[in-house]
């Protein structure tokens, strides 16, 4: 590698950029190259996750841990990418995931088809910024152009059918897919349950996913209430209560703890003996607190003193401990009650009720979880997810998290594309025309653009066993023919490649956002020309 | 060219490869268990590395136990690794059968994956399969809860069958009765706790018992009644050490001798009358979870209490449900108390040991069942046998429907599959035979491990299974086709837990077309 330094006007050489031995640095298109060439090894990757018929990975940690999974942004994140520009690229796909929460191996996938394009154009001497450039103006057409072709699909509370449908599109790709219809259900139900229509908001906090190996797939359940993976306090406490009225506290069981730095000494016998009686009236005043402002079950985040807890037993006040921050807040939510900090303060109207509390027991390993059920409140609800071994229960979290996402998207913007690739196919022959009135070389920037698009198409015809370039000629022809937007790759071989009759819709939000993230990231990359990597921690 | 992206270290297999691998490890370990299945099946030695001598040898036939020993470096054995602990969590037994059948399942699905049919329709078919296979079983299953002693009867078939492939074999009969007996004490919680296995070398296996009483594996205080009949018991976990000030922050400062002997009065005066308070809640036996301390033990042994101290956590709980008491911590409130009652209380010796046995309990939900026998690795074994049969059983006391074994299901599922096949027109319906016929290795598997000729009676088997005679199955004893109803019974939840979970992982693994292995993390020493 050539040294980087030059001469002063004597001749002599400096360096500019010290310890230069231990550094690598690549410069100007081969930089360039160097990156579209990570970055295509990575697309390639999740390349053959997209689709209904795509495939999963396997990825073994550091520790030897598994993950299989179908979902892009859980796959780059755990595949521990060392290349910077692979780096991005995961960044990307978890951006896609913060934002949307679906469509996060698509925008990789798009991103290294763009690159790709790039090479090509850099390899005809153009330069990296001009193909930035028409590739901006080419992505504001596609966007326009997903506006425009974009469909909106009606829905209300008592007509969720559309929106079943497009969660049915999320967890096509899944493994979920066994359970198609429950899972799609669940997903819609449990946004449903917990969307504020008005403010067009969904709060995710409100909906907990809890995971238990055993059963089947099919046992998996939404229910109405809160699932707490906690047992109660005392082996012989009752398993069940009707009507409860619970108290929430977040103080625990046990002899006052002042918080101020303090210090108690015992001096005598009498002062001993005194102590010794107010430990036990504290204990006594906290439970008849508890018992008088009508509570019959309490939950705590904190622990007990074992008199404490014997206490409770005997005046029949089943209690639940330690119950984690975020569950006790949810507990709070979904009972209508408060989360008290003290004993002094528990007052009747500050119980949550339920209408029912029980503890279920799972398997020969007596293992249990506390159902609380029938809450005042039904904006909480928890996903009980079963499965036959932890990797697929695992994965089915993180599926029915996608489908949720794509709920909540149209909740929040009920326009909708068409999935298959049709709304690819279609930006990609409006780029195509639009580029043609471009007189200056971003021109060819455009066409790349467009033909990067039909890498979707042809990746999602490649995975369903299909021929992807006759695929995707016919199809192509066929939209500019029939003038026909919502024609795509007919994956699961139904017979017609109308989208708009297989239900296969994406939000429109969804897809926005991959062209417009995607876009961005290849403008990023193609920006730089030059990468100095520090050495320094080799030995 | 291709570029570096991954850590140094990092490998990656795609497509045939990875396909190839994940095969490859599941079939292994299916080999690897599947000697083990059956009556006939053999045992497995286990020797830890980090063991020595005698503490690390396992001898053992149980499926979940062989895998969660080996350390394992394939991902698609770490999942059939990881469902046989989960049919271990949930039903307790069938944990060598789960794994086999995904590896068979597998092994179909390479044979097609060579025919260049998709991983995607492989799956579809496997998963039209699982569902005709499931509705066969379930319309195969019955149910004689509501006769209570064809009932008995089909526990005990449940109860030799799964103990048939273990150690216990021999004595199946007897142990059968054992567990059954246990279980149904029970009332039908699952609670397995609440059964307590005492192992005790020496003596004969056929010498183990089910105790008429509950025996706590800890000894009475010094000077205090060996013996009591008509007991009244605490059962309590509190501190009977020095009971210590709670309020945090709390410390003794005295400035001369004669009043730290105040305090240590004041102390042990502290602590008699706790034993006062507890005395006067007229029991005569006290059992604590946390120690008791010499002092308090003698104040129990003038009061004539028998005082046990530290009986653990399950210990407590089991006595508790055994003698219908409440486990208290505070003694102010004698009217609020359960006191647990027994007929006797007495000291035992089993072995060479003394315990303590409560006989004649009130409530009797828990119960102990002692083991006896030659060596420590046969006594965890026959441990390991006892618990599988009696998680088996409680699973079937929630779930009562039962199969029938001896590959008698696996044969209808496979002929409901096969019949299924034929009426699905496309690619799908040859991985469908291929499941049809994954499940007829089953008992071709059984009939190999017993020395017989698998092929001809797995033919004919099928036989008579085409023939109407639906409760047909292998007798391995004999060598023949019977009719299985009644002799060779199993739970219908373990047999739907190990069809659901072999092909939900065997489409889980068919479904992998990239495994992507990250750099081992660099462990210091």
């Amino acid at each position: 590698m050539s040294a980087v330094y030059t001469t002063d006007e004597y001749g002599r050489p400096f360096i500019i950029v010290r310890e230069q031995d231990k550094k690598a640095r690549t410069t100007g298109v081969e930089a360039t190259k160097a990156h579209i060439m990570a970055a295509k090894a990575v697309a390639n990757i999740v390349r053959t996750s997209l689709g209904p018929r795509g495939l999963d990975k396997i990825l073994i940690s550091p520790d030897g841990d598994i993950t299989i999974s179908n979902d892009g942004a859980t796959i780059m994140s755990q595949m521990a990418i060392e290349n910077q520009i692979g780096k991005l690229l995961v960044e990307l796909s978890r951006s896609q995931d913060d934002e949307i929460g679906d469509g996060t191996t698509g925008i990789v996938v798009l991103a290294g088809a763009l690159l790709e394009q790039a090479e090509e154009l850099l390899d005809r001497g153009i330069h990296p910024i001009r193909i930035s450039d028409g590739f901006e103006q080419a992505c504001k057409i596609a966007v326009a152009h997903l506006d425009r072709v974009s469909d909106i699909i009606p829905w209300s509370k008592d007509n969720t059918s559309d929106l079943f449908r497009c969660a049915k599109t999320s967890l096509g790709s899944k493994i979920v897919n066994k359970r198609h219809d429950q899972f799609a259900q669940i997903a819609v139900d449990a946004i449903l349950a917990v969307a504020d229509l008005e403010r067009k908001d969904v709060d995710f906090e409100l909906i907990k996913v809890e995971g238990k190996v055993g059963g089947e797939m099919a046992d998996s359940a939404l229910v109405h209430g809160v699932i707490i993976d906690k047992d109660f306090s005392h082996p012989q406490m009752p398993k069940e209560v009707k009507d409860a009225k619970i108290a929430i506290l977040t103080c625990p069981f046990e002899p006052p703890k002042p918080k101020t730095k303090h210090k108690l000494e015992i001096t005598s016998v009498k002062e001993f003996e005194e102590l010794q009686r107010y430990e036990r009236e504290t204990f006594e005043t906290m439970v008849k607190q508890v018992k008088d402002c009508g509570a019959n079950i309490v939950a705590c985040q904190w622990g007990f003193d074992d008199e404490a807890n014997s206490l409770l037993l005997q005046h029949k006040l089943p209690a639940i401990r330690w119950v984690g921050g975020p569950e006790i807040e949810l507990l709070a939510i979904a009972t209508n009650g408060r989360i008290v900090p003290r004993f002094e303060d528990l007052s009747n109207e500050k119980l949550g009720s339920a209408g029912c509390i029980r503890e279920v027991t799972y398997g020969t390993t007596n293992e249990s979880m506390i159902i609380v059920e029938d809450c005042a409140n039904s904006k909480a609800v928890t996903v009980l997810v079963r499965g036959g071994n932890k990797m697929i229960v695992d994965e089915a979290k993180r599926s029915l998290h996608d489908a949720m996402c794509v709920v909540r998207n149209l909740i929040i913007d009920n326009r909708v594309v068409y999935g298959g690739a049709a709304a690819e196919i279609s930006s990609s022959i409006a780029v195509e025309k639009e580029a043609d009135q471009v007189s200056s070389i971003e021109q060819y920037a455009m066409r790349s653009f467009a033909r990067a698009l039909d890498a979707i198409p042809m990746a999602l015809a490649e995975n369903s066993g299909l021929p992807p370039i006759e695929t995707l000629s016919y199809v192509k022809s066929q939209q500019i023919k029939q003038g026909i937007s919502s024609l795509g790759v007919d994956c699961m071989n139904a017979g017609t490649s109308d989208m708009k009759e297989q239900f296969v819709f994406d939000p429109l939000i969804s897809k926005r956002q991959q062209f417009l993230l995607a876009t961005q990231l290849v403008k990023m990359i193609l920006k730089i020309d030059d990468v100095i990597v520090h050495r320094s921690d080799e030995q | 060219m291709s570029a570096q992206i991954f850590n140094e270290g990092a490998t990656q297999e795609r497509a045939e490869n990875a396909r190839l691998s994940n095969i490859i490890g599941a079939i292994a370990i299916g080999d690897l268990v599947k000697s083990t299945l059956g009556p006939k099946g053999m045992d497995k030695i286990l020797q830890s590395t980090s063991g020595r001598g005698d503490d690390g040898v396992v001898v053992t036939n149980d499926g979940a136990t062989i895998l969660k020993s080996i350390p394992l470096d394939n991902a698609a054995a770490k999942v059939l690794v990881n469902i046989s602990k989960v049919q271990d969590d949930e039903v307790g037994d069938g944990t060598t059968s789960v794994c086999v059948l995904a590896a068979e399942i597998l092994r179909q699905a390479e044979k097609l994956l060579d025919q260049r049919i998709h991983p995607q329709t492989i799956i579809d078919g496997f998963r039209l399969a699982t569902a005709s296979a499931r509705e066969a079983l379930e319309n195969a299953a019955v149910s004689h809860q509501d006769d209570e002693k064809q009932w008995r009867e089909d526990l005990l078939s449940i109860a030799r069958t799964t103990l048939s492939s273990k150690v216990l074999a021999a004595d199946k009969h007897k142990f059968a009765e054992i567990c059954v007996d246990a279980v149904l004490r029970l009332k039908g919680s699952t609670n397995l706790d609440r059964i307590q296995i005492i192992k005790k070398t020496g003596g004969k296996v056929s010498g183990s018992y089910l105790s008429d009483g509950f025996i706590l594996a800890k000894k009475i205080g010094v000077n205090q009644p060996r013996s009591i009949k008509g007991a009244r018991v605490l059962v309590a976990n509190t501190s009977m050490d020095t009971d210590k000030v709670k309020v945090f922050g709390a410390k003794v400062k005295v400035s001369d001798t004669a009043q730290l002997a105040e305090i240590e009065r004041a102390e042990r005066e502290k602590m008699r009358t706790k034993v006062q308070k507890i005395a006067a809640l007229g029991i005569n036996v006290f059992v604590n979870r946390q120690l008791i301390y010499n002092w308090p033990e003698q104040l129990f042994a003038d009061a004539g209490i028998m005082a046990i101290e530290h009986a653990d956590f399950d210990g407590v709980e089991r006595l508790a449900l055994v003698t219908g008491g409440e486990i208290a911590s505070s003694f102010d409130t004698p009217e609020l108390l359960k006191l647990g009652a027994c007929d006797s209380v007495e000291e035992v010796i089993i072995g060479e040991d003394r315990m303590v046995k409560f006989g004649g309990a009130a409530a009797g939900q828990a119960c102990t069942i002692v083991l006896r026998g030659g060596t420590n690795q046969m006594l965890d074994e026959a441990e390991r046998s006892i618990h599988d049969a009696l998680a088996v059983l409680s699973q079937t006391v929630v779930e009562p429907r039962i199969v029938y074994g001896g590959g008698c299901s696996e044969m209808l599922m496979s002929r409901a599959v096969d019949e299924a096949a034929k009426t699905v027109p496309g690619k799908k319906s040859i991985a469908m035979e291929g499941f049809a016929l994954a499940l007829r290795q089953m008992p071709a598997i059984l009939a190999d491990n017993a020395g017989l000729d698998s092929a001809d009676l797995v033919a004919k088997l099928r036989a008579a299974h085409y023939d109407g005679k639906v409760t047909s199955g292998l007798d391995l004893f004999l060598g023949d086709i019977v009719d299985v109803s009644g002799k060779v019974t199993e739970s219908f939840k373990l047999k739907r837990q190990v069809l659901l979970s072999a092909s939900e992982a065997a489409e889980m693994i068919l479904r992998v077309d990239d495994i992507i292995r990250c750099a081992p993390r660099q462990r210091r020493n």
